[in-house]
């Protein structure tokens, strides 16, 4: 193969793997319960996607080799992690880590990327607090009970906002998608 | 439980061991619980990348991954690429640099004063403008991410100032106070941190610094813990070097005049409870001053007192009823972080039921602790602060363990590790026997003894990465005192400037013969030596003992109604005894001291006060004061 045409399948593949960044992200972070340790992870098999890009078969799904790869990560990072994860939720990571192999497959992901576009439309029209409230709850992994005292209102009432502009939000993918998705 | 409930709490690290239990269950019994599972979570991890997104006014990369093959194949990097945050942690081989360069464009680029630098999240630069060299980045409730050179990650923890110094490709930012968490790519060039304590150079590492500055004696306090590679500490000419999974505190002394002739205690006021319309203060579990409020735990309530500005008297502020169904019983409490921890007990005819661990959040104005919430927790008696101000540890003695509890920021602390066995059984009700934490947060002490057996022992234990306590060692204390004996009560402290311990024993035999014996501490291993025995009059059967900060003088409380004073010689160790004072009538349990306003709090246990059988919280004016003796 020439110079050109393996730039070329490079890019190709690297391109590929990085469209399935949400739900590689959605993978370590199941698995994690930590934005920045499955950023890392994902970012760690970007690497290797780079790297290794001539190992990938092409009669296969890049997702499913990118997904193997933050998969094992994850585990990894898991296992240096063990010591301080009491048993019951030790074995509750097995049948997660068997759920999102099993159920997060090429489709699942193509369809996150689907869902994505629409909720940055929807998201888009939130108002600034109520944006706020969705990264402190969500990205940061702040309590409502946390949200509250910098919100200046209660846990309820925080819950109740969440939820309710959830379900806006799911009603305005729907909507935009015209169908009756998850979101 | 609904099952979005269970998912939440599983995305959120809130299950309890038993909904753990419950989750796996469904997901093993049922696919389309699995299903539901997995487009629960798609949509959650959407909810927060689109939402941080949209916040940060960002491209992130799967936002714009579509317009990759535009990029020029091994095209030498735009600067722009080495200011992208997180990716260039990594070695990026160039050949597919292209593909990020692209990325990153539309990334917050801040180019000032030749400083490569871009910050994201919620900041203040306290001289005004942008970000360049010389600024000051100020953080508040929120934390910011700094990406220095395209090659530094600096974390910047809430509540932290700072400074941004260096040049291209060696890095340095100087740390006012607060935390930075570092991530530094070996190839990018060097970076180093700057404190007032020491400074802290590094190839290629991560790495955690905080600094506290602390309000009299010690100016100020550097915590290093590093997770990858290594660091080079620089302080005032000599190097130390810490490795992975380890960790260090170091402290700087301001200076400070020569406290000779040690004040003697004044007591300025003695409280009962009748005085504020409370039936009685009760026996005193704990003690602690916290800003300007002084909190009192005994079995059923917490009380929290403040100083009337006008008059300069302590005066009760409020108090929390603490469990008042069953026979329960509040035990120790520790401040972290603008919040008090409570260990309670639940008792039912003398037998233990359960114990939970209660935090609050401290209203900043009034001093009240507001309910946050609880969890169970391992009958505890104890509670220590780890240095990193992060991590809770639960001591009980009655069952012989250490638990550690890290505390997330939203205060919730979760239970991580535990030590049991290995010594920790010093007996049930010695006050002084507790766990005792180095200055520099490296090795925890304690001593055991009976009364019916010669089998007393000093025991250490080893702070590692995390914070978890290994067991390091320990030694008799018929090694210490020279003969087989059995004491019915032995008490450790440690000074402050972390070289010398201080053990306290009173022998099981006889008239109860007293003994003091000061040792001293290796801060490497943590073992500990006779130095030499001492002068026992004064500071025999101690229930409490508390140092000044600079370590050169103390106060200690005893069984026998006294209270101790007494001066200590921070470069031999040596104690001398000043005097005692006589004001206390009861059975002196529990000390406080707060060295910023001279006041020492002395907390007592059942007496014979005024011919009532009541507790008396008392007053003292040390003579000391930080604001005389510091700037």
């Amino acid at each position: 193969m020439d110079e050109a045409a393996r730039k070329e399948r490079r890019d190709r593949i690297v391109k590929q793997a990085f469209q399935y960044r949400d739900a590689l992200l959605t993978h370590a972070f199941v698995m994690l319960r930590d934005w920045t340790k499955a950023e890392d992870v994902v970012q760690d098999a970007f690497l290797v996607v780079m790297e290794k890009w001539e190992d990938f078969q092409e009669d296969t799904s890049v997702y499913a080799w990118v997904r193997q790869i933050v998969h094992f990560k994850a585990k990894e990072m898991h296992r240096r992690q063990a010591r301080e994860v009491p048993v019951e939720q030790d074995q509750l990571l097995a049948t997660i880590s068997k759920a999102v192999e099993d159920h997060l497959d090429t489709e699942m992901a193509e369809h996150q990327r689907v869902l994505r576009k629409a909720l940055e439309h929807c998201m888009g029209k939130l108002d600034k607090k109520v944006l706020e409230l969705f990264v402190g709850f969500y990205w940061r992994s702040q309590s409502c009970e946390a949200l509250s005292a910098v919100h200046n209102r209660s846990p309820n009432a925080i819950r109740l906002i969440l939820s309710r502009r959830r379900k806006q939000l799911r009603d305005c993918v729907d909507q935009r998608l015209g169908t009756a998705g998850t979101l | 439980m609904e099952h979005e409930e269970l998912f939440e709490k599983y995305l959120t690290n809130q299950l309890s061991d038993e909904e753990a239990m419950e989750l796996k269950r469904l997901l093993d019994e049922s696919d389309d619980a699995s299903q539901e599972f997995i487009a629960y979570a798609q949509e959650w991890c959407l909810m927060a990348n689109v939402s941080k997104q949209l916040r940060l006014g960002q491209v992130e990369i799967a936002a714009v991954g579509e317009v990759l093959p535009g990029a020029g194949h091994g095209a030498p990097l735009p600067a722009v690429a080495s200011r992208r945050s997180r990716v260039l942690k990594f070695s990026i081989p160039l050949v597919a640099v292209a593909a990020i360069a692209v990325l990153a464009v539309g990334l917050p680029v801040l180019l000032e004063s030749g400083l490569d630098a871009d910050i994201k999240g919620v900041y203040e630069i306290a001289e005004g403008g942008g970000i360049r060299r010389g600024a000051t980045v100020v953080t508040r409730q929120q934390a910011a991410e700094l990406n220095l050179g395209g090659y530094c990650q600096v974390r910047i923890e809430p509540r932290t100032r700072v400074q941004i110094r260096g040049r291209e490709t060696n890095e340095e930012v100087f740390l006012e106070s607060g935390e930075l968490s570092c991530n530094v790519d070996r190839r990018g060039g060097g970076f180093q941190v700057e404190t007032e304590v020491a400074t802290v150079s590094v190839t290629g590492t991560r790495f955690t610094l905080r600094v506290d500055r602390q309000p009299f004696g010690e100016g100020a306090r550097l915590f290093v813990e590093v997770a990858e590679g290594t660091v080079t500490v620089n302080r005032e000419g000599r190097f130390l070097t810490l490795g992975a999974g380890q960790s260090r505190v170091l402290v700087k002394y301001v200076e400070e005049p020569d406290p000779w002739p040690l004040p003697k205690p004044e007591l300025a006021q003695a409280i009962k409870g009748d005085q504020f319309g409370v039936e009685d203060m009760e026996a005193c579990n704990d003690l602690h001053v916290h800003g300007d409020t002084v909190y009192y735990v005994s079995d059923s309530f917490i009380r929290y007192f403040r100083t009337e500005p006008r008059t300069g008297w302590l005066v009760l502020a409020g108090e929390k009823s603490y469990l008042a169904k069953d026979t329960s019983f509040a035990r120790a409490i520790a401040f972290l972080d603008g919040r008090m921890y409570c260990v309670a007990i639940r008792e039912r005819r003398k037998r233990y039921v359960d114990s939970a661990l209660v935090w609050y959040d401290i209203d900043p104005k009034s001093g009240e602790p507001v309910e946050r919430g609880t969890v169970e927790c391992p009958p505890s008696e104890q509670i220590l602060v780890g240095p990193d101000q992060k991590t809770l540890y639960l001591h009980d003695r009655g069952v012989a363990s250490v638990a550690l509890y890290k505390v997330a920021a939203d205060g919730r602390p979760r239970k991580v590790d535990e030590i049991a066995g290995v010594g920790l059984d010093a007996a049930w009700g010695q006050t002084g026997s507790g766990l005792r934490m180095s200055s520099d947060g490296r090795h925890c002490y304690t001593v055991r003894s009976y009364r019916s057996k010669p089998d007393g022992r000093i025991v250490w234990l080893e702070r590692g990465v995390g914070g978890t306590l290994t067991f390091k060692n320990s030694v008799p204390l018929s090694s210490v005192v020279g003969e087989e004996t059995a004491f019915r009560h032995a008490s450790l402290w440690l000074h402050p400037g972390g070289n010398y311990a201080y053990i306290s024993l009173v022998k099981a035999v006889g008239h109860g013969e007293v003994l003091m014996y000061a040792l001293t501490r290796d801060p490497e291993s943590g073992a500990l030596s006779v130095l030499a025995e001492q002068d026992a009059s004064g500071l025999d059967g101690v229930n409490d003992l508390v140092f000044e900060p600079d370590g050169k003088c103390g106060y200690a409380v005893h069984g026998d109604n006294r209270l101790a004073w007494f001066a200590c010689n921070p470069d031999s160790g040596q104690l001398t005894f000043g005097d005692n004072v006589s004001d206390v009538r009861e059975d002196a349990r529990r000390l406080a001291l707060d060295a910023r306003n001279g006041r020492l709090y002395v907390g007592a246990f059942w007496g014979d006060a005024d011919g009532k059988n009541l507790s008396v919280f008392r007053v003292f004016k040390t003579g000391r004061k930080a604001s005389e003796d510091t700037e």
